[in-house]
C-alpha cells in the first residue's frame, strides 16, 4: 500500500491487523506516535472481518461492523504504515529494535524497519474441530460458527451446504474446544455464547419457519441488560443443556445427535438438518515461528500470552493474551497503547 | 494553566485513573457525595504532586455547561455553590451491588449474607467480626433466579474455596448458568472442585429455601438424578446484583448524558467503546458505563487515560465547517435544542451552536422548521451538486439511482462491496452523508429533481448511530415523504429505506441491485402503458 507516511519521533511496530492491532495503530497515532502494521494475510481486519453483522430489527452491539470504520481509519491516517502479506524474519536490539521484515507475495522480499516499541496482536487461531468426534470434514452438513458467519455476511443466509436448501431444524453446539479437559483446553472462549445466540436469533429473523436448538453446559452473559436478552432468547430458541454425545449421518444427509435428556432420564435423539460447531479461542499457531524470529519465548499459560513476562519494550494486548470480545479487545488495546506511551515517554528518540 | 480533568467516582478505577494523571503533572479535581474519600484513594493524596489535587466530598453537580476543553461545571456543597472549569469530565463512579436476598426468600440475618459481607469478613447483624467455628454446612446461592456475572462466580468460587479447604466447612454452590467467562475462573471452577466443593446447577426447577432461626433448610430435585435432596445450612450466602448507582440517574440528567436500558452512562451503542459518551469529553469509565469485571479493570483504566490524552492531543477535533443558525430565520423553537444529541446546542439569548461540540450530524439543519441551520457542504444545493448525473448507456435503459448513504454504514459497505467486486448498478450515484440524520425531505426532492428513477435512503441500524437518533428521524422523514409522493401521483415505491451495517457489503450490493431490477421493470411497463 503506497501512502504518504508522515515521520514521527517515535515509532511502533503493531504485529498483526485485526481489530487489536487496528485500534491500537489507531490509540498510538492520535498520541502523536508513528506505527507500522506487519499483516501476514492480505487483508486488514483479521477475524472480525469475516463476522456477519447480527441485527435484526435493530443493532445487538457485536462489534463486528468496528472493524470497517477502523480500517477506514488506518488506511486514512498519515502516521500508520501498513505492511500486507508480511511476516517478521528477525528482530535484533540495539537501543531500539531493527526489525526485518518478510514480504511473501512482493517483488521486493524483506524490508528493514526501526522501531522503539514492539506490540504483540497476532491473536488467536479458531479450534479446529476436526480434533472432536463431531464429524467435521466428514458430513457435509457439520460446519463452524465462522462458516455460518460467512453465510450470513455473503448471502444473508443459513443454509446447507449439501444441497444449498434453508434448514429447518439446525442446532449450534457449544464449548467445541472450550472447557474441554480431554484436549487440555480449561477455559471458556467467552464469545460463543453471544456470538451463536445472536446467530441463531438473525436466522430466526431472517428465516422465521427455522425451528433452532441450541446444545450447552452454561449460557454465559454478554452484551448490556443481558437478563432480558436471555428471557427473549428463550421463548424462541429451545435450549438443551447438554453436549451431544455423539453424531451419526442420516436421510438426507441429515444428522442424529445423541445426548442424556434430564428430563425423561434417557439417551434422546434428535435430528437435525444442519449443525454448526461453536469453535473456540485458542492460542495462535503463529507464536512459535513468531517467538523464534523474536527470540524470545511466547510459550506460556497454556499457550496464551502472559504480560508479565515479555521483556522492556514489547507489549502484547487482545487475544494473544486470552479470549477476548471485540469490546475487550478494543480496550486491550487502549491499554498496551498506555502502557507504550510511559515506556516512550522514558526513552530518548530514534 | 494545564488541563485539567474533573474526576467524579470514589472507587478503584477513580483512584487509579486521578493516581496516572497526577504522575503525569496534570491537574485533578475529585468529586464525590460521599462524607469522605475511600482507602483507594491513599496513593492520590499522597502523591507528590498532590499539590496539583483539589477533592470535594459531599458536593453534588448541578449543572454542566461548555464544550471539551472548556467545561464549567457547577457543584454543591452543603450551602455553597462551586464553579469550576475544567477541560474534560471523567465519570468512574462504582457499579452498585444489590444483595438478592428476597429474590430466595430469604432476609439478611447472621447466618444469612451477602458476598459482600463474607469477602469482607464482617457480619453485618452479628455483633462483632463473625466466627464461623460452629459452621459446618455453607452454601452459596447465586445466578438462580436473575442471571448473574463472572465477577460474581469468582468471588463465590474463592471464599467457597476458602471455607472448604482452610476452615473445613462442607460447601455447596447452587447456580443456574455458571459464569465463567472470565480468565482462569474455567480451572478455578476445577480446582473447587477437587478441593469438595459440591456444585448443584439448575435448569428449570428453583430450589426451596425455608430459613428458621439458626438454618436455612434448602430443598429441590436434583436434575441429573431427580430425586429430592434437602440441605441444612449453617451459613448461607447470597449473590448480588451488579446495578448503575442511583446516583448515576441524577448524574445522567444534569449533564445530559445518554443511558442505556439499565441506567448506565454509555448508551448500548458501539460507536461509544470504550469510554465515549454522548458528549465529546466526557468519559464514562468503569461502573458507570458497564458491568465491568474487575480482570477488565485495567484495561479500563488505561483506556480511559489512552483517550483523555488523545482529547489533550486534539485527536478528535475536526475543523470541517460546523452548523450555524441564522439569527435571521431562526424564529427559537428550541427544535435543534431538543434534538441535537451532542449537547451542541446553547440557549442564551437564543440558541446557538457550539462548534467545538458539533459533529455535523445535521439533524438539526434537517429538522428546522425555518430553515435556518446551515452546514456548510451540506446545503442541498451543495449536496445535489454532488450527485454524478450519469450519462444513459446508449441502447438500455438502466435507470438512474441516487443513494444517500450514512458514511459510517453504508458507504464503508458500498466501499467494501466495490473492492470485493460485487456488481453494482452501472448508473448508481452514492452521496455520503456524516449521518443519515442529515437527509431531509429536500435532499429527497432534489434527488428526485435530478430525474432520479429512485432513490435509496441508506442509515445504520436501529441501535447504532453515532447521532443515536439520527437514523431513525432520517426514516420518520423519508416516511412522511413517501405520503406526499402518493399525493402528487409518483409511486412511492421509488423511494426505497434500508438499514444496513458497515460490514455488509453483499448486503448493499443485493439491496441497489434487486431496487434497479423493480425500477427497470417499473419504467418498462410506464413505457407499455405509453405506447398502448
Amino acid at each position: 500500500m503506497v501512502k504518504n507516511v508522515k515521520k514521527s519521533a517515535k515509532q511502533v511496530l503493531v504485529i498483526g491487523g485485526g481489530i487489536t492491532g487496528l485500534s491500537a495503530a489507531i490509540d498510538l497515532a492520535r498520541l502523536g506516535i508513528g506505527v507500522v502494521i506487519a499483516e501476514k494475510s492480505n487483508s486488514l481486519g483479521g477475524h472480525a472481518a469475516k463476522l456477519s453483522c447480527k441485527a435484526t430489527d435493530r443493532c445487538v452491539s457485536c462489534g463486528a461492523c468496528i472493524v470497517e470504520q477502523k480500517i477506514e481509519t488506518v488506511t486514512s491516517s498519515s502516521a500508520i504504515q501498513i505492511h500486507l502479506n508480511t511476516t517478521v524474519e528477525k528482530v535484533s536490539r540495539n537501543g531500539h529494535f531493527e526489525i526485518k521484515l518478510k514480504k511473501d507475495l512482493e517483488l521486493q522480499d524483506s524490508c528493514d524497519v526501526k522501531a522503539d516499541a514492539i506490540l504483540l496482536a497476532y491473536g488467536f487461531t479458531p479450534f479446529k474441530p476436526v480434533k472432536k468426534p463431531y464429524g467435521y470434514d466428514i458430513f457435509k452438513n457439520v460446519i463452524t460458527s465462522l462458516e455460518l458467519d460467512l453465510q450470513l455476511r455473503n448471502t444473508g443466509r443459513a443454509v446447507r451446504p449439501s444441497d444449498e436448501a434453508f434448514p429447518k431444524k439446525p442446532a449450534f453446539i457449544q464449548c467445541v474446544g472450550s472447557r474441554d479437559s480431554g484436549i487440555g483446553n480449561l477455559w471458556c472462549s467467552k464469545i460463543c455464547c453471544g456470538a451463536s445466540l445472536r446467530a441463531a436469533r438473525l436466522i430466526l429473523h431472517r428465516q422465521p419457519e427455522t425451528e433452532i436448538s441450541f446444545y450447552y453446559i452454561d449460557v454465559q452473559t454478554f452484551g448490556k441488560n443481558f437478563q432480558k436478552y436471555y428471557s427473549d432468547t428463550k421463548k424462541q430458541i429451545r435450549l438443551i443443556r447438554a453436549i451431544p454425545a455423539d453424531i451419526v449421518k442420516t436421510e438426507q444427509e441429515c444428522l442424529k445427535l445423541s445426548y442424556f435428556d434430564t428430563d425423561s432420564q434417557a439417551y434422546n435423539e434428535n435430528i437435525h438438518d444442519l449443525v454448526i460447531l461453536s469453535i473456540g479461542i485458542e492460542p495462535s499457531d503463529e507464536k512459535a515461528v513468531l517467538g523464534a524470529a523474536m527470540e524470545i519465548n511466547l510459550e506460556n499459560k497454556g499457550g496464551f500470552l502472559g504480560r508479565d513476562f515479555l521483556p522492556g519494550g514489547i507489549f502484547a494486548a487482545g487475544t494473544a493474551l486470552e479470549p477476548m470480545s471485540i469490546a475487550e479487545s478494543v480496550a486491550s488495546a487502549g491499554r498496551s497503547a498506555c502502557e507504550i506511551l510511559a515506556y516512550l515517554e522514558n526513552k530518548p528518540a530514534l | 494553566m494545564k488541563e485539567r480533568i474533573l474526576l467524579a467516582g470514589n472507587g478503584q478505577i477513580a483512584a487509579r485513573i486521578a493516581e496516572a494523571l497526577l504522575l503525569k503533572e496534570l491537574p485533578v479535581v475529585l468529586v464525590t457525595p460521599d462524607p469522605s474519600f475511600s482507602a483507594f484513594f491513599k496513593p492520590v493524596m499522597d502523591n507528590k504532586n498532590a499539590h496539583l489535587l483539589k477533592a470535594f466530598t459531599e458536593t453534588f453537580f448541578i449543572h454542566c455547561g461548555g464544550y471539551a476543553g472548556n467545561f464549567e461545571a457547577i457543584l454543591k456543597r452543603h450551602d455553597e455553590t462551586i464553579s469550576l472549569d475544567c477541560s474534560f469530565i471523567v465519570i468512574a463512579e462504582e457499579n452498585h451491588l444489590r444483595p438478592n436476598f428476597p429474590l430466595y426468600g430469604l432476609t439478611q440475618a447472621p447466618h444469612v449474607i451477602s458476598i459482600s459481607d463474607l469477602k469482607k469478613g464482617i457480619n453485618p447483624t452479628a455483633s462483632s467480626v463473625t466466627s464461623y467455628s460452629s459452621v459446618k454446612t455453607a452454601v452459596f446461592l447465586t445466578g438462580l433466579v436473575e442471571e448473574s456475572y463472572p465477577e460474581t462466580t469468582e468471588a463465590v468460587m474463592k471464599e467457597s474455596l476458602k471455607l472448604q479447604s482452610e476452615m473445613g466447612i462442607k460447601s455447596y454452590i447452587l447456580t443456574r448458568n455458571l459464569k465463567v467467562g472470565s480468565d482462569n475462573l474455567e480451572a478455578l471452577y476445577r480446582k473447587t472442585r477437587d478441593a469438595g466443593v459440591v456444585y448443584v446447577k439448575f435448569t428449570d426447577m428453583l430450589p426451596d429455601c425455608k430459613q428458621e432461626d439458626k438454618r436455612v433448610v434448602i430443598s429441590f430435585i436434583d436434575e441429573i438424578t431427580r430425586k429430592p435432596f434437602s440441605i441444612t445450612a449453617d451459613l448461607t450466602i447470597v449473590d448480588e446484583a451488579i446495578q448503575p448507582s442511583a446516583y448515576l440517574k441524577d448524574l445522567s440528567r444534569i449533564l445530559k448524558l445518554n443511558t442505556d436500558e439499565e441506567g448506565f452512562i454509555q448508551s448500548d451503542n458501539v460507536h461509544r467503546l470504550s469510554v465515549f459518551t454522548n458528549r465529546k469529553g466526557i468519559l464514562a469509565s468503569g461502573g458507570s458505563r458497564a458491568v465491568l469485571l474487575p480482570s477488565a479493570w485495567t484495561d479500563e483504566v488505561n483506556e480511559t487515560l489512552v483517550t483523555i490524552f488523545s482529547l489533550m492531543n486534539n485527536a478528535f477535533t475536526t475543523n470541517e465547517n460546523k452548523a450555524m443558525i441564522n439569527k435571521g430565520d431562526c424564529v427559537k423553537c428550541l427544535t435543534c435544542l431538543r434534538l441535537c444529541p451532542y449537547n451542541a446546542v446553547m440557549l442564551n439569548t437564543r440558541p446557538e451552536v457550539v462548534p467545538e461540540s458539533c459533529e455535523r450530524c445535521g439533524i438539526c439543519s434537517a429538522e428546522c422548521p425555518g430553515k435556518a441551520i446551515v452546514i456548510e457542504d451540506l446545503e442541498v444545493s451543495a449536496v445535489s451538486k454532488s450527485f454524478d448525473v450519469l450519462p444513459e448507456i446508449s441502447g438500455e435503459s438502466s435507470p438512474f439511482l441516487i443513494a444517500f448513504c450514512c458514511s459510517r454504514s453504508a458507504g464503508r459497505a458500498k466501499e467494501l462491496a466495490r473492492l470485493s467486486g460485487f456488481k453494482l448498478p452501472e448508473r448508481l450515484s452514492v452521496v455520503e452523508v456524516p449521518c443519515s440524520g442529515s437527509i431531509s425531505q429536500e435532499y429527497i426532492l432534489s434527488a428526485f429533481q435530478k430525474k432520479a428513477d429512485g432513490v435509496l435512503i441508506f442509515t445504520c441500524h436501529k441501535g447504532n448511530c453515532h447521532s443515536e437518533r439520527g437514523n431513525i428521524l432520517a426514516l420518520q422523514r423519508a416516511v412522511q415523504f413517501k405520503v406526499i409522493l402518493k399525493r402528487v401521483g409518483i409511486d412511492p415505491a421509488r423511494l426505497l429505506l434500508k438499514t444496513i451495517a458497515a460490514n455488509m457489503a453483499s448486503e448493499f450490493a443485493d439491496t441497489v441491485s434487486s431496487f434497479e431490477k423493480q425500477i427497470h421493470a417499473e419504467i418498462d411497463k410506464a413505457k407499455v402503458v405509453k405506447t398502448s
